[in-house]
Formats: structure tokens, sequence, C-alpha cells
């Protein structure tokens, strides 16, 4: 499988889809780093920007997967594969394993962006570095989610255009779904009460007005909101969202979030390559 | 007779489909083997069947004595190259990126014999040209180079003159012969130009609905298909005697008829018969071209 890796990897890093995939994961970091500078200036805080690859990685990542696995079904390369003796589930894992490698490679210049630009402009990342590394850890993670499920969608359609455009409207589909469940849970289960002045009355007199706190009617509780929470924290891309927005410093999402990422992993790539094990090539 | 690929019964069903049904075939080592068939006979699902793309609904096949079911099948086809309908190639590389890619993938420990494979197939001289520039020709030139990475003993080439110029259909050509001849590979060419074929091919394979119709070596096709006389005489028998005299080549077919090939001189073999006793009832001449042999095998679309 390491000569099938390799041979992706030369691939990738000869497309010009790559390219431009690190450079809008470099440019959007340094677009990020000016922006914070201007607004906060010397006060910017670095960790508000710093983890922002993992949640925007999922339309990239898909456009990478959709259009890079599509050529191998376009040009008919798969084929040469097989002939060669390859086995199926060798040869996705390495599809795997490329795409992955592709996100990867886009967060790296991401992150060189930020660490060239940002530290020198904000002095550098206030958390701590145990915290840093366990977010790598969960960001990595995350983005084999991510290249797990655009590999799977890339390696079942064998038309390149159709394999493309289902990547995409996923990738859309699932940033819907974070940006949905997102607003559905942050909606607070009361609204707060208060105290305010009335305008002058008939008397000529000044009133205090009080209202009480009262419930949202947009707020989900119970079991609907556990489901809701679950989606949340199952969804790479919601995952994305909360790595980036650093909820995923709190110890539940620290033990949560990989573990969801593996099952993705192991589960989403097991299925692809039963799968793709079966099917019909031409 | 040392065998490469044998099938036995293979079947493939897409859904009421039958693709193949029940062919077993047999290509002889260092054969050039023509695979001929009309569109949609079933040729391309029998390579796709042994190159390991599709699995089969029934039957078997075995490469190199490997069955297509045993886990060694992928060690057996490291021994073969294949170039299935269109040249599998990465467009937006040149010539010598597409075969290091094949290299890679075929793990070699380097791309020794690279430049010696383009010139093989004429592409020594492309340069940086991208694979997405070239012709037709030279994309299935490519392709074969591709399929010849590995140095294997067996080539598969799906229809591969298809859509050329006269100029690139004798280059592929003389490029299969040079194979054969020079590196004793033995080759599956499926086509269904015939009279392309039987410019290189060593023997046959007739497919027809999914099912092998007819297997044939060359040298028995080109006997079937020469010009010859078949007379209806009152005793062959009389007839062979006055043939073996006459120094002629025949094939009796019964007590009544019988081939000759080549042009007797027919005032003289009447007077000879007429000797023996025997008399020439009807004499007609017969040449059957490799499309009207075909087609009497096939029968015209009309067998079932």
């Amino acid at each position: 499988m390491n000569n099938l890796f390799w041979a992706n990897i030369i691939r990738l890093w000869k497309s010009r889809l790559m390219g431009l995939g690190i450079a809008v994961f470099a440019g959007l970091a340094l677009a990020l780093c000016i922006d914070q500078y201007t607004y906060f200036g010397e006060f910017m805080i670095l960790d508000g920007i710093f983890w922002g690859y993992v949640y925007i990685a999922g339309i990239p990542v898909s456009v990478l997967a959709g259009l890079f696995l599509g050529v191998e079904y376009g040009d008919g390369t798969i084929r040469n594969k097989l002939i060669a003796g390859h086995k199926r589930s060798t040869v996705y894992l390495a599809n795997f394993l490329a795409v992955f490698a592709a996100s990867l490679m886009m967060s790296l210049a991401y992150i060189g962006v930020i660490c060239a630009v940002g530290i020198p402009m904000s002095g550098g990342l206030t958390s701590d570095w145990q915290i840093i590394v366990i977010m790598l850890f969960e960001s990595v993670l995350t983005l084999g989610a991510v290249s797990a499920i655009f590999t799977m969608v890339g390696m079942l359609w064998q038309n390149k255009a159709v394999s493309a455009a289902v990547c995409i409207l996923l990738a859309f589909g699932l940033q819907m779904l974070t940006i949905s469940v997102h607003s559905k849970l942050a909606a607070k289960e009361f609204y707060e009460g208060n105290v305010y002045t009335s305008d002058v009355n008939s008397d000529g007199e000044i009133e205090m007005v009080s209202l009480e706190g009262q419930r949202n009617p947009e707020y989900v509780g119970g079991t609907k909101r556990v489901v809701y929470e679950f989606i949340y924290d199952f969804n790479p891309v919601s995952q994305g969202l909360q790595i980036a927005d650093m909820y995923a410093e709190h110890p539940k999402h620290m033990g949560l979030l990989p573990l969801y990422s593996l099952i993705i992993i192991f589960g989403v790539t097991g299925e692809g390559i039963w799968l793709f094990g079966r099917k019909d090539l031409k | 007779m040392e065998y490469v690929l044998t099938t036995n019964a293979l079947c493939k069903h897409y859904k009421n489909f039958k693709a193949l049904n029940g062919l077993s075939m047999h290509v002889p080592k260092g054969a050039i083997y023509g695979f001929v068939g009309k569109n949609g006979a079933g040729k391309t699902t029998l390579i796709r069947l042994i190159c390991g793309l599709q699995p089969a609904t029934g039957g078997e096949f075995t490469l190199y004595g490997v069955k297509g079911t045993d886990r060694e099948i992928g060690k057996a086809r490291r021994r073969m190259g294949a170039v299935v309908e269109t040249p599998s190639l990465y467009l937006d590389m040149t010539a010598r990126d597409n075969l290091r890619q094949q290299y890679r993938i075929l793990e070699l420990p380097s791309c020794e014999g690279m430049e010696e494979l383009l010139n093989l197939v004429g592409l020594g001289d492309v340069g940086r040209k991208k694979v997405r520039h070239f012709s037709l020709g030279m994309r299935q030139r490519l392709g074969i180079a591709v399929a010849l990475a590995g140095d294997p003993d067996f080539l598969v080439l799906d229809e591969p003159v298809n859509g050329l110029d006269p100029q690139g259909i004798i280059e592929i050509r003389e490029l299969i012969l040079k194979l054969n001849r020079e590196r004793q590979i033995t080759v599956l060419v499926s086509s269904h130009i015939l009279g392309e074929l039987s410019k290189i091919a060593t023997c046959y394979g007739f497919i027809d609905r999914g099912v092998l119709v007819k297997e044939i070596s060359a040298g028995e096709l080109l006997r079937e298909c020469r010009k010859c006389l078949c007379l209806e005489v009152s005793d062959t028998r009389a007839l062979a005697r006055v043939l073996d005299g006459m120094g002629m080549e025949y094939t009796v077919l019964s007590d009544n008829r019988a081939d000759i090939y080549g042009e007797p001189e027919i005032t003289a073999l009447v007077m000879a018969l007429n000797e023996q006793g025997c008399r020439m009832i009807s004499a007609k001449e017969r040449e059957e071209s490799l499309e009207s042999y075909y087609m009497s095998i096939v029968g015209g679309g009309e067998n079932e």
C-alpha cells in the first residue's frame, strides 16, 4: 500500500487542485490575521482564529476528494492499480490516506501562515500547551472523519462530475445542518426578565415597569435536545465548529469528539471498502 | 498445450441481461489470440472479469493456472498488462510521469527501462507534452507502454485500433507483432475488425451473445476460408484417385461431394474421371472471406 499511497501523494503534489487548496487555506489565514489585527490591534487573541481550518476544511476537502478520486475513474487509472494485482481494499485505503494527507497539508498551510503572521502580531497562543496538543489531536481526527466521508462518496461514484457534485452538496448539507443545529442549541431557555421606566403618564409620573423572564418557545429541551446535541457532536463539520470556537476544550468534548471521529473514520471506511469491493468497475 | 488463460463456463449477468453466458476459451502461450465478436457480444465484459474489475456471476477462469477466485490471483495478474477500452492515463501528466506512476503502482524499485519502453512504442521524443494533447494513436501506444511497464508475459488489448487512422492502425499492428515475436508476449486482442485481426492473429475465438461459438487456429481458419472448387460426383473414391494422380489437395465431404483446393483444368479432370467410370454432376467455385465465415458461425445474428 505504501507505493500506492506515495503514487497518490506525488499526483496530489503535482496537481493544480492541491496548490489551489493550499493557497485558499493560506490566504484565508492571512486575511483572518489582518482582520483581527485591524479590529483588536495588539490585543488580538490568536486562539480565536488558530483552529479555524478544522471548520472550513469540509468544503475544500469535498471538492478535492470528488475531483481527485473522480480522475481515477474518469481517466480509468484505477484499472491500472487493480490489473497490477492490488486488492480493492488496498486501493481504497491508499486513496483515503491521500485525501486525509491532502486535508492535513492544507491545514498545515493555514497553521503556517497563522504562526508566521499571527504570532508576531499577537504574541502567540494564550491556551495551555497541553490543551493545544489535545486540540491538535482532536482536529486531526476530525479532518480524518471528513476525509473518510468524502473518500467514500468519491470511491463509490464512477462519474467524475456526479462524484464531485455529490461531495460538494454533501459538504454544504453538513454545513447547513451545523448552522441549523447550532442555532437551535444556542437558543436560551428563558428570555431574561428586566425592569425599565415607563414614559410619563397622564398624571405626569414615571413608573417602574418590571417584566419577568419568559420561556423561549424556540428552546429545544428534553429528549429532542439530547438528539440535537448528539448530531452536533457527531457531525464532523459541527465538530470543526466546536474546535474552532474552542468549545472542544470542555472536558466532555475532549473524550467525546475524538471518539465520534474515530467511529466515523472506521465505520465509514469499513463500509466504503465493503461496497467498493462489490462494485462492478468499468 | 500450455495455456495462459482458460475460462470454463464463465458467466456474468447484469440483472436479467446475460453478458457472458457460459463462455469457455483457451488462450495458448505465445499466441496472438484474436477475440472476435460484434459490439455487445461480451468481449469487454470478459476482459473486465479477467482484469479483476468485475466479479464473475458463475463459472471460473484460470490465469497462469491460478483460479480467479484464488487469493494468489493478484500475483498472477502481475504477469499481465492490459488496456481495457480506452487507455488508462493521467491526462494532465506527461508520458514519462504516467510511466513513473505505473512503476510506483507496480512497486518497482526504479524506472529503469522507461526510455526503452517509450522508444519501443515510438514515443521517445514526446518531451514534456501532456497526454491531454496527444493524438488517439499516441494515447493508445502510451497505454500499451503503461501495460508493458511490469514486463508482462501476457498482454490484453481491448479494441486497440478503434478510432485510429490507417497509419495508427499499422503502427499498433506492427507493435503487437514485435511484442509477440521479439519478447514472446502472449497477446489477447479483442476486435470486431476482422480484416485487421487476420493480419496478426495466430488463433481466434469467435464470441456471440456471451458464448464462444468457435475457437480455431489461424491455419485452420485459412483452410476454411481458402478458395476451392466444390464438386459433386458419382463416386468420390474415383475422384480421390484422379486428384492424387494430379497431385492436388482436396477434402472429401461425403460419398459424392468434395472440395478441391487450387484450380484444376476442368476438361482434363472430367476426362480422367470418365476413364475411372465416374461422372461429374456439378462444379461450383467458392471463396469464403473471414467476414462471411464469421457470419456463418454466428448466423448473422439469428442464432439463439
